[in-house]
């Protein structure tokens, strides 16, 4: 009866036919796109021909060179987090409770290295203070007439260093964010009671934002684990490995043989427990401690007065902030216009061609700047509409089973770039009978495993802020449950599906890591364009290119900024 | 001696959509010692900056602030005394803020502790003002809890023990009971009352809820736009409410525009009957405005102004009348035993009124404007 | 301009039930109002009625036609019930200006013209007095404005039926008092039935022709015209729920009451009440209750207790005077005070007490 079927449509959804279909649907694709690659990777490492095979793992875990890549790892992801740690809380404490002028630019600026691929400033870096012909060390060398450099970047403190300052802002954010929202009065009525300004800091400020430190350098902690970018640029020419570049070398040096990418998913395994073990920590810490410190009367926070030490402070800031975000950019652009590197920078040593080559002559640099654009907008566009699907079904559906797409959603947030595009190869390569190795195919289907978290975490937020009884009303006014999706949900959650449409597109835009090992002869990405580029030894054409890449990215997050701003109206 | 004086006190603030906007404007007062004094008015008035200035969160753009005999902040500009301002930690003062603002990290001990460990107290001292403060405040027992365990009128109670535990000559109150449900407002108004007399602290309490203001103090200062409006006793701010808007804020009120040709006091525009009131000598205008309050008027079948009953409403504890007097309407509350109906012809007597003249009036979206400072 | 029947409805959520067996009947054209706790149920019942709820029984009809009926089998989904609606979080579209929020359901309607939906539009923002703000978004109005473009959108949505869930409680005790005269006048004006739900027995008392207590377990204890039940409330929780209330715990001996002892040396064994009292009750021990407004303080009587505060309030004193092992709650108009004078704290004082009720128990809210 037309009524019974009527009946099954309650809020909360269509009939719960439509409910379990998209549910499946989800399933299926979330199982496909994460999970069996994650799965291939575990049979290739523990199973050789159908049968469990432990030599080959304990093979690659005692190789020497694995334990050394695997111990360098652990030094610079620490190193990293510890000492981004530091650097975030101390600006967040500067922008957030002392009355250093010019605050809002502050904010605004410290947000940008998180903008930026991370491996373009190690080149940059790498321009400046490559032990031999690096700008800075030949300048250094002049001056004190030696042989000696200040500083050679390639090496682990070199990484470390290009990796601290792209990833401090991560603590910046948390920590600034928390101060913003914390109760004023907490920190009065400490004073009233007696506190000076430190003390009121030490005993209550920092224990109040203790959670936002530790949720900030977990996620420092993790991207840092994963990362590919930097230590390769910086890494390989000195055979410093760190796991995610030692994965890449033992696939690419066996060109593609079994038993390169055998080995290749057994370190990848290893990886994946670090970065499991590392969530693991990041549960515990977050989960001990939280607390509700978000205000409701709209009083202004007290300010720490800085009196004598408010400009320099001021200067040390932007000081800072030129030196990690404006001066690499700067060098790329500037050595993007030099004829050779090497060459100091004046006018008669300027030139165009490198440009002119990579937007009009090269047709490796066209191509890739074609796939990426082709590449980055359609995983944006199938990422967001998926991601919405899943993110709908998770949010606002009332179905049974939706806890294993919750529990899925979450494994392409957690697994590393390297090991995603390892899975991916070993299953479209023609296991099961797809084999879009070396096409533009695999290179998306990565994208869209890799980028779907983001777009699922964009979906729910927004989903979540269209609260029930928004659509209740509407159908209470005479619509049909169709017709208050239409009128009310896709009008409200749009905004957000643009924003995390952008919040791919401009990743992608820049991805270097997975797209590195699954690029064939016609399917270069920008990023790998560039980072061959550079490996070849072509410097100012690298940064040529570098600099293209940069000024659409940048012109992407200003469309992203102006879109938001505009919603953040509503 | 006075515990707190406050003279001329003026705040500016600059903003950036509103240009300057003057938050207290020459504010003066005195508290005495043992007083309960509150200051009463509607949001964005003022009245919680100048706690905030007393407390020392803000400093006076003029005007001199003294606790307790000392001067504790002078303005610049007049009177070309030196600027002085001393810091919050510095007034040995005790604050109870709307929100509580009980520290969540640490346990109910450590919270009502902390202004003692910065007087360097022992340690054995330390948990012996503790402990009283705690039975002062009903709280014993609880020492070991986190603030997240208990309810919101023990959260209130913490912040009350950490205030009083330091015995402060001055306790500062800003809105402490609003966050909290009418029952639990209710009976905290009595527990601070008898915190006040047992302990003999100067009180100056902050709410926008007249009662409350009414129930608590010895006197009260009730302020608008930033200025004040009336410093007095309870009792004579309700009898004598120095304007309209005192008026208005202290209880329901009746405001009937009148004129008076020759003597005889007639609601504006309507000649027919005029009311029987007594015009105050001092008053000279030939307009001006009757308040009343619902309360105290009557209805009578015989006499008093003619109309007749345009709407009743029941209301538990009383009778709500609507009457219109010319085209302005009247209310009237009288107790539940009055029998009329809708329609029926009857009478008003005014019998116990003020005078106000007519004057401009402050719009809500000025008022609006104040509250986002 | 319908009428409304609920018959035995049962709603559960897993194993707490949250309303059981719950039959109301409400009159074309009426103002009904259910008054309750928070949490009691009301808010269900609402939903029940509007479709947005799975019931585990029972009978719904509106206007004579059923629209929910487990046993039958019928269920009209919620866009074909012509309810208008204003649910407690007002639910106003953050992407709709407020003239298009009201508008919307009149659009959905499509039983009016387009220029009778532009009129109706404007007379129900004129209505919520909102009319300078038609254009604006729901960002830029505060939560009361909010709440009053939801009402504008509920009072348009139907010309039958209409259901409002505490549709007032955020805004200040002026408007909405004004707000609750409105709502009556629209009322009567249209004779659209209208079922109101709040907590706040003030709003129920200005609006309501008829009105339900219920309590929290999602029961209804009386139902009748306002001030009826409040001049007669049948249990000592109506008693409590709709106003302040005392309740003096007496003994009973034989025909006469007498006030129970508390050891303060006041009131010892034996200190009659001299009140008369309903024959039909059995028990020994009883409460009368009475209002604040209906005790007087004396200088002499044969009830004496003791005044253990003073509060003055603007309008009324307030005295808190021990009788027994009971402390009463006594108000008065203070210009009388003023005029005969007020009674100290610690003073012995005499009671009187009028319109007095007794009840067997008092129920703990």
């Amino acid at each position: 009866m037309a009524t019974r079927r009527k009946e099954l449509s309650i809020m909360g959804g269509a009939s719960i036919d439509t409910g379990q279909l998209l549910l499946g649907l989800s399933v299926i694709i979330l199982v496909m796109a994460v999970a069996m690659p994650m799965f291939m990777i575990i049979i290739n490492a523990f199973f050789h021909k159908a049968t469990f095979d432990f030599k080959l793992f304990s093979r690659v875990i005692a190789n020497p060179d694995n334990t050394g890549a695997m111990l360098n790892t652990l030094i610079v992801c620490f190193s990293v987090t510890i000492i981004g740690t530091i650097i975030g809380l101390f600006f967040a404490w500067l922008v957030g409770r002392s009355d250093l002028p010019l605050k809002k630019t502050m904010k605004a600026l410290f947000v940008v290295p998180y903008m930026f691929p991370p491996f373009i400033g190690a080149m940059a870096w790498a321009l400046l203070l490559s032990e031999r012909s690096g700008y800075l060390n030949k300048l250094f060398m002049q001056i004190t007439g030696g042989n000696t450099a200040f500083f050679n970047i390639n090496s682990l403190a070199g990484i470390i260093f290009v990796e601290t300052c792209y990833y401090f802002p991560f603590v910046f954010i948390q920590v600034a964010s928390a101060l913003e929202r914390m109760d004023p009065t907490l920190e009065e009525s400490a004073k009233i009671a007696g506190a000076g300004q430190l003390y009121v800091i030490r005993k209550i400020t920092l224990p109040l934002v203790k959670p936002s430190i530790a949720a900030g350098a977990m996620l420092i902690l993790i991207s840092s684990i994963s990362h590919f970018g930097v230590p390769a640029i910086l890494g390989f020419s000195r055979n410093i490995f760190v796991l995610p570049t030692k994965i890449y070398e033992l696939i690419y040096k066996s060109a593609g043989s079994f038993e390169g990418i055998r080995e290749g998913s057994a370190l990848s395994v290893v990886l994946v427990v670090v970065v499991v073990l590392a969530l693991a920590l990041q549960r515990y810490v977050l989960r001990a401690g939280h607390f509700e410190v978000i205000q409701g009367k709209s009083m202004r926070p007290v300010l720490m007065n800085l009196r004598q030490f408010k400009y320099p402070l001021m200067l040390i800031c932007i000081a800072f902030l030129g030196f990690v975000t404006v001066f690499p950019l700067c060098i790329i652009f500037a050595s993007g216009f030099l004829k050779a590197y090497g060459l100091s920078i004046s006018i008669r040593n300027l030139t165009l061609a490198n440009f002119e080559d990579v937007l009009f002559h090269s047709k490796m640099a066209r191509d890739a700047i074609k796939n990426s654009v082709l590449l980055a907008v359609s995983a944006g566009i199938i990422t967001m509409f998926v991601g919405t699907m899943v993110a709908y079904v998770i949010v606002k559906l009332k179905v049974k089973g939706k806890g294993i797409l919750e529990l899925l959603s979450v494994l392409p947030y957690s697994v590393p770039g390297i090991v995603l595009a390892v899975g991916v190869i070993l299953m479209w390569s023609g296991a099961f009978y797809f084999n879009i190795y070396n096409t533009f195919w695999i290179i998306l289907i990565a994208y869209i495993a890799r980028y779907m978290a983001f777009s699922m975490k964009s979906a729910s937020a927004s989903l979540e802020q269209v609260h029930n009884s928004l659509e209740e009303a509407a159908r209470s006014c005479g619509s049909t449950h169709w017709g208050s999706l239409t009128d009310i949900t896709l009008p409200l959650i749009k905004p957000g599906m643009i924003a995390g449409f952008f919040l791919i597109f401009l990743p992608a835009m820049r991805e270097l890591t997975t797209s590195l090992l699954l690029y064939g002869p016609f399917t270069r990405t920008l990023g790998v364009a560039i980072y061959s580029v550079y490996e070849e030894g072509n410097t100012v054409q690298a940064c040529a290119l570098a600099a293209v890449t940069i000024t659409i990215i940048m012109l992407g997050q200003l469309t992203l900024t102006f879109i938001t701003r505009e919603r953040k109206g509503r | 001696m006075s515990d707190v004086i406050l003279k001329d006190v003026t705040k500016t603030f600059v903003t950036k959509t509103f240009g300057s906007v003057i938050a207290v404007d020459k504010l003066s007062l005195t508290v005495n010692k043992g007083e309960c004094f509150s200051f009463l008015g509607p949001s964005g008035c003022g009245k919680t900056t100048t706690l905030r200035l007393i407390a020392g969160f803000e400093d006076l753009t003029e005007g001199e602030i003294w606790l307790g005999g000392e001067p504790v902040s002078i303005g610049g500009g007049s009177n070309n005394r030196k600027k002085l301002y001393l810091p919050s930690e510095k007034r040995k003062l005790g604050m109870v803020f709307q929100a509580f603002a009980v520290w969540p990290h640490l346990n109910v001990f450590e919270n009502v502790a902390f202004p003692l460990r910065l007087l360097k107290m022992n340690k054995a001292d330390i948990v012996k003002k503790v402990s009283e403060a705690l039975k002062h405040t009903r709280l014993s027992g609880t020492e070991e809890k986190v603030p997240s365990e208990l309810s919101g009128g023990e959260q209130q109670r913490i912040a009350l023990a950490r205030a009083i535990v330091t015995q402060p000559k001055v306790l500062l109150l800003d809105e402490p009971l609003s966050n909290l449900d009418p029952k639990l407002r209710e009976s905290m108004r009595f527990e601070i009352k008898d915190l006040q007399q047992k302990f003999n602290f100067s009180i100056i309490y902050v709410t926008h809820d007249q009662a409350e203001a009414m129930a608590l103090s010895d006197r009260m200062l009730v302020m608008d736009m930033g200025v004040v409006q009336q410093i007095d006793t309870p009792i004579n701010i309700y009898n004598n409410p120095s304007n309209k808007f005192v008026f208005s804020f202290i209880g329901r009120s009746n405001f009937t525009k009148v004129e008076i040709p020759n003597g005889k006091v007639y609601p504006i525009g309507c000649r027919g009957e005029d009311i029987k009131c007594e015009i105050p000598k001092d008053f000279r205008d030939k307009i001006g405005i009757l308040a009343s309050r619902p309360n105290e008027i009557d209805i009578v079948s015989e006499g008093g102004v003619r109309t007749k009953i345009k709407n009743r409403v029941f209301f538990g504890d009383y009778i709500d009348y609507r009457l219109d007097i010319g085209d302005q309407e009247v209310i009237i509350h009288t107790p539940i035993d009055t029998d009329y109906k809708v329609g029926d012809i009857c009478g008003v007597k005014f019998n116990k009124v003020k005078w106000y003249p007519i004057q401009e009036e402050i719009t809500e979206e000025d008022r609006e404007k104040r509250k986002i400072i | 301009m319908a009428e409304v029947k609920l018959e035995n409805v049962t709603k559960r959520y897993g194993d707490k039930i949250v309303i059981e067996d719950f039959s109301l009947s409400i009159r074309d054209g009426e103002c009904f109002t259910l008054l309750g706790p928070s949490a009691c149920g009301k808010t269900t019942v609402v939903r029940a009625i509007c479709g947005f709820e799975k019931l585990e029984n029972g009978e719904i009809s509106i206007g004579g036609k059923v629209v929910f009926s487990k046993e039958k089998n019928i269920f009209i989904p919620p866009e074909e019930r012509n309810i208008g609606v204003l649910f407690q979080d007002y639910a106003v579209w953050p992407h709709m200006t407020v003239y298009d929020n009201v508008h919307y359901p009149l659009k959905k309607r499509k039983i009016f013209t387009k220029t009778e939906c532009h009129n109706q539009t404007e007379i129900a923002i004129n209505n919520v007095k909102l009319d300078r703000l038609s254009k604006r978004l729901p960002y830029q109005l505060s939560g009361g404005q909010q709440q009053r473009v939801a009402l504008a959108r509920a009072l348009v949505s139907s010309n039958q039926f209409i259901c409002l869930d505490e549709p007032l409680c955020n805004l200040d005790a002026n408007l909405r008092e004004e707000m609750s005269f409105e709502i009556k006048e629209l009322q009567k004006k249209t004779g659209i039935t209208v079922l109101y739900v709040t907590h706040d027995q003030e709003v129920a008392f200005a609006v309501s022709d008829r009105m339900a207590v219920m309590d929290r377990s999602g029961r209804i204890r009386q139902i009748g015209a306002p001030e009826d039940i409040r001049r007669n409330p049948k249990d000592s929780f109506v008693f409590k729920f709709l106003g302040l209330s005392n309740f003096v715990s007496l003994m009973k001996d034989g025909n006469e009451l007498f006030v129970e002892e508390d050891g303060s040396g006041l009131s010892r064994g034996g200190v009659k009440f001299p009140y008369p009292f309903p024959d039909d009750i059995k028990a020994d021990k009883l409460f009368a209750a009475c209002r604040p407004r209906d005790i007087e303080l004396t200088h002499d009587g044969k009830l004496k207790g003791k005044v253990l505060r003073v509060i003055f309030l603007g309008s009324i004193y307030e005295y808190r005077v021990l009788l027994g092992k009971d402390e009463l709650r006594i108000q008065e108009d203070s210009y009388k005070v003023f005029q005969k004078g007020l009674f100290k704290e610690g003073h012995i004082c005499g009671i009187e007490f009028k319109n007095l009720r007794y009840y067997e128990q008092v129920e703990v809210m």
